[in-house]
């Protein structure tokens, strides 16, 4: 190899122990009993590795049902997704009607809205309706395409779809309807896939919303939850990080296995769009 | 494919309801509803409240569990969405901002005083339920600002304990004296702990040198008088003048618990039942020093069930708080670990025998407690406001009379704008 | 025929309209009228004209703390962060081996909740206990900076914190260095270029579009950051930091919306934030033009 490439390697390898380094950290922590976390804050490896770490975090609160709660959330936010945007990508890319065109740039305008705009008069709707500590304004805004991204993503893909075969269906006498179920959604899929992902994900990495909806333990989520374990322990015994990075390690799963199983699948989502 | 669509989308939407659904009561009983703050006494409480439901069954009382530390964000957010609960933790410093929605239960005292025996309260928790001579919370436990002491650091050093007639400077040179440095320089065991973060220290402090951070009708900030100052001032002096606190991110970050602070200022009876479990902290109380002014200045403030004044359920909601402050429950509370707020429970034979031993240190710190000051806005002005200031006098970034000036004329501005609730 | 995809268009987008004007520009205007009132979710709200807009300018002292704290998180953070991204990016060019590994490993970072993100850097930036305290004693630093607890250091631990997540920017680069057209690179090698050269003259040009793209999301996202600064901030000494170290403009919000309920309050700053993203994206969009070569926006 030509020592530029030697060196570039070696910068490079260098660069990712650093920038892995956290992680390393945060998974051994969750291994150690807490009185090393005092004594040797450095060691990357748990001198008596400590499994209970895990089993402590998870009856410290109800832990399985804020872990319920999540996936329940999660569930409703990605099919609400993709039932408000696979067809909402499809008619902005390939239907023409007069305003859709301006309904479409709202909706981009719309990814410049930071939340807090909204949030209190949505508060104050929701509480009018006797909403709050329920999932509903989790949930509901998913359903009615407020995930800008998503149909942006959706409307790309649908772009690209050859007008041939389109028109191929309509001769047959298909309606759009139809068109859309049968020939358009079987092409999709892997962009549905790509959508449902990043759905998915935001969904469960979600902090904000089920902060301010939800009061009640038994609703939590788990990121909520998380942060209540981190913020409430302290009180009493000193933060217990070995406990809070278990709990990290925990909440941190779900990306982590998509991640694994779906890595080309992100990669190149995040590469094309930045080059569209 | 249309139709198992529409179906299948039927079905999601019930889900959908049926998980946004609550259960409905079925029954004619009395429904109650408690919003729970999660403390580790939670095993305890529970108990108490099943014994409760067993004592009563025409009383359904449905808890609603919350962290502890989100608490009062919480109650905050119910009350102002309009759907406060029916019997909620309060009394302490939330107190004013919460005063509009809590119910007022003098009539009820009147009618129930033999069975409540209010005497058997100390005077000091009296005093402190007890508000422009109405009664709006019946109390479970308190806190007290203390002087806790590490028995074994104070040994090693050949210096004697504590005691009530100590004044600023026989803390502070004790404090000195206790604090130990290795061959290198660094500090090995700490004199004093300090409180940062927010005002249970530093208001202490000025109230100990005769300072008050408002002026009585509440429609001006006092911080910048010279007994303020005084008091910020040796605040301040602890980490940079005398050295005997850490300074902000020193010091064992398990604090009084980790056996390297011989002194804690302060601290909270809330962590009596933590320091008991450390096996090798032998530790006790005293009153805080006197300061200049001869105030002591520490606050005293009560863990304690109030009723919101929209219920419906008023008097199963005034069994349910009678309760849990009747000495079958104040007993529990103390057998837990926090200090008793009725008499005959301190008489018990078992609160003696419990750490921490010096009990009547416990009694001279209530007589001289102070109360919070009664201002809706306080604890915003006192973190949002003033907080700042101290904190970066505390980094050594601003001698406390900037800091002092500073916080008074934010908080002074605050008071005046319409933002501010006590001007509506 | 044209009729029915009219028709089939509407039923199509109608969630989205739905949603649009329940969630976002309904609630939008509703909260510019809440910004004129002295709502407090408690007494009758009445009109006050512009006085929120006026305190929150003149007489609040957190309001402008809050506006440099963001500012320069952002600035900071959006700078470092390309400069970071765009150097591993050429980095991983060079035809390294394993490119493919150190480019997934690189992104994953970016794929953790922002709340867990947030936790975990608290507990490294821990002054007493964390890891790169314990680091730095360990090399001999005596007195090594208070990081959370310090007014001084919070913020530079935040903005190394949201440094961490520049995978997703060198990705986009990444493609966007191996589109370049590589014979122009060897025919300028024939001819005698520099690297730096090559760099300035072929590769930059090229790459401005990616970006413009990176920074334009990096800036946007910076502003509105809330959940990792909350979740740091909660793990540490309270939110908003030391003397206001590490308020961000978000948080400022929040805390005065849900953690004192000035509604009326908030709903100003919100609009204020929303014009200034306006302001700034419009600017963003303009500049464009002058130094963005190839596909206009």
């Amino acid at each position: 190899m030509k020592p530029g490439k030697i060196l570039a390697l070696a910068v490079a390898t260098l660069g990712l122990a650093i920038c892995l380094a956290p992680v390393i950290w945060l998974f051994s922590t969750s291994l150690k009993p807490f009185e090393e976390i005092l004594k040797t804050p450095t060691s990357f490896l748990p001198k008596h590795p400590r499994p209970q770490n895990f089993t402590d975090f998870f009856s410290s609160f109800t832990f399985w049902r804020s872990f319920a709660n999540s996936c329940i959330v999660a569930a409703l936010t990605v099919v609400g997704t993709l039932a408000s945007a696979i067809p909402a990508g499809y008619a902005f890319a390939r239907l023409k009607a007069k305003g859709s065109g301006l309904v479409f740039g709202l909706l981009i305008a719309s990814l410049m809205l930071p939340g807090q705009v909204t949030i209190i008069p949505v508060f104050r709707l929701f509480a009018s309706l006797g909403m709050i500590d329920t999932f509903y304004p989790l949930v509901l805004p998913a359903w009615l395409g407020t995930n800008a991204f998503a149909i942006f993503l959706m409307r790309q893909f649908f772009l690209g779809i050859p007008e041939e075969m389109l028109e191929a269906a309509r001769l047959d006498g298909a309606s759009e309807g139809r068109i859309l179920a049968r020939v358009a959604v079987p092409l999709a899929k892997p962009a549905i896939a790509t959508v449902a992902i990043f759905a998915f994900l935001g969904s469960w990495n979600d902090l904000w919303g089920p902060l301010i909806y939800l009061n009640k333990e038994s609703s939590m989520t788990l990121m909520v939850s998380l942060m209540n374990f981190v913020g409430g322990s302290g009180t009493a015994q000193g933060t217990p990080w070995n406990l809070v990075m278990a709990g990290v390690v925990v909440t941190v799963l779900p990306a982590f296995i998509l991640f694994g199983i779906f890595q080309k699948t992100f990669v190149a989502g995040i590469s094309t769009t930045g080059l569209k | 494919m249309q139709n198992r669509f529409r179906r299948r989308a039927a079905l999601l939407v019930m889900l959908v309801a049926i998980c946004g659904c609550r259960p409905e009561p079925q029954d004619t009983r009395h429904h109650v509803v408690f919003l729970y703050p999660i403390e580790d006494n939670r095993p305890m409480v529970e108990g108490l409240i099943r014994h409760f439901e067993a004592l009563h069954p025409d009383i359904n009382l449905e808890v609603r569990a919350v962290p502890g530390n989100q608490y009062q964000a919480k109650i905050k957010t119910l009350v102002a969405a309009g759907e406060p609960p029916d019997v909620f933790v309060c009394g302490d410093v939330t107190f004013p901002y919460l005063r509009p929605f809590v119910a007022d239960l003098s009539d009820l005292c009147r009618r129930d005083a033999k069975e409540i025996d209010f005497a058997d309260y100390f005077p000091a928790v009296q005093r402190s339920f007890t508000i422009d001579r109405h009664i709006y919370f019946l109390p479970q436990a308190f806190n007290v600002s203390l002087l806790y002491y590490n028995k074994r650091l104070f040994r090693q050093s050949g210096e004697r304990f504590p005691s009530s007639n100590w004044s600023w400077s026989d803390y502070a040179e004790a404090g000195r004296r206790l604090t130990k440095r290795a061959p290198g320089g660094l500090v090995v065991s700490w004199g004093s702990t300090i409180t940062t973060g927010w005002w249970g220290e530093w208001l202490t402090l000025v109230h100990g040198a005769g300072g008050d951070f408002f002026n009585p009708d509440v429609t001006a900030c006092t911080l910048d008088t010279p007994q303020a100052l005084q008091g910020l001032t040796f605040y301040r002096d602890k980490i940079y003048k005398n050295g005997f606190a850490p300074a902000p991110g020193e010091g064992a970050s398990t604090g009084f618990r980790s056996n390297t602070f011989a002194m804690e200022f302060g601290g909270h009876t809330g962590n009596w039942k933590s320091y008991r479990q450390i096996p090798d902290l032998e530790w006790d109380i005293e009153a805080l020093p006197k300061g200049p002014s001869g105030r002591r200045g520490g606050e005293l403030s009560l863990s304690a069930m109030g009723i919101a004044k929209k219920t419906k359920e008023r008097e199963a909601a005034w069994q349910f708080i009678k309760f849990m402050s009747g000495k079958e429950a104040i007993e529990a509370f103390a057998k837990f670990g926090y200090p008793a707020v009725r008499r005959s429970i301190a008489a018990m034979p078992f609160y003696a025998l419990q750490p921490p031993l010096n009990k009547r240190a416990l009694e001279v710190a209530m007589e001289s407690a102070e109360p919070d000051p009664d201002a809706p806005d306080f604890m915003e002005i006192a973190l949002d406001l003033v907080q700042p200031e101290i904190d970066e006098m505390l980094s050594d970034g601003m001698p406390p009379e900037a800091a002092a000036r500073r916080a008074t004329r934010s908080a002074d501005s605050f008071l005046k704008t319409q933002i501010s609730r006590r001007v509506r | 025929m044209k009729k029915s995809q009219v028709r089939w268009c509407w039923a199509m987008i109608l969630p989205v309209v739905i949603g649009l004007a329940i969630f976002t520009y309904g609630p939008m205007f509703a909260s510019l009228l809440l910004s004129f009132t002295n709502d407090d979710a408690v007494n009758t709200p009445s009109y006050v004209g512009m006085a929120n807009y006026k305190y929150l300018l003149t007489a609040d002292p957190s309001f402008w703390v809050s506006v440099k704290v963001t500012g320069v998180f952002a600035a900071a953070s959006v700078s470092l962060g390309l400069v970071a991204s765009l150097s591993v990016a050429l980095i991983l060019n060079q035809d390294i081996p394993f490119r493919g590994i150190f480019r997934t490993l690189y992104y994953f970072p970016t794929i953790l909740p922002a709340t867990a993100s947030g936790v975990l850097w608290a507990f490294i930036f821990q002054p007493q206990d964390g890891l790169l305290n314990g680091l730095l004693r360990k090399v001999g630093v005596g007195h090594p900076p208070a990081w959370t607890d310090s007014p001084q250091w919070a913020l530079p631990a935040l903005i190394i914190m949201s440094i961490w997540g520049f995978g997703g920017a060198m990705v986009v680069f990444l493609a966007g260095l191996q589109n370049t057209d590589k014979s122009l690179q060897e025919a300028a090698s024939l001819d005698g270029a520099t690297s730096w050269k090559k760099f300035w003259v072929i590769t930059w040009p090229a790459i401005t579009p990616l970006v413009f793209f990176n920074l334009t999301m990096s800036l946007i996202g910076s502003l509105k950051a809330f959940d990792q600064a909350f979740a740091f901030g909660t793990s540490g000494p309270g939110v908003g930091g030391p003397a206001r170290a590490t308020l961000f403009y978000v948080l400022n919000l929040y805390e005065k919306a849900f953690g004192h309920f000035h509604m009326g309050l908030a709903a100003a700053m919100a609009w204020i934030l929303f014009a200034a993203i306006a302001a700034l994206t419009g600017v963003n969009f303009a500049l464009s033009k002058r130094w963005v070569k190839g596909s206009g926006i």
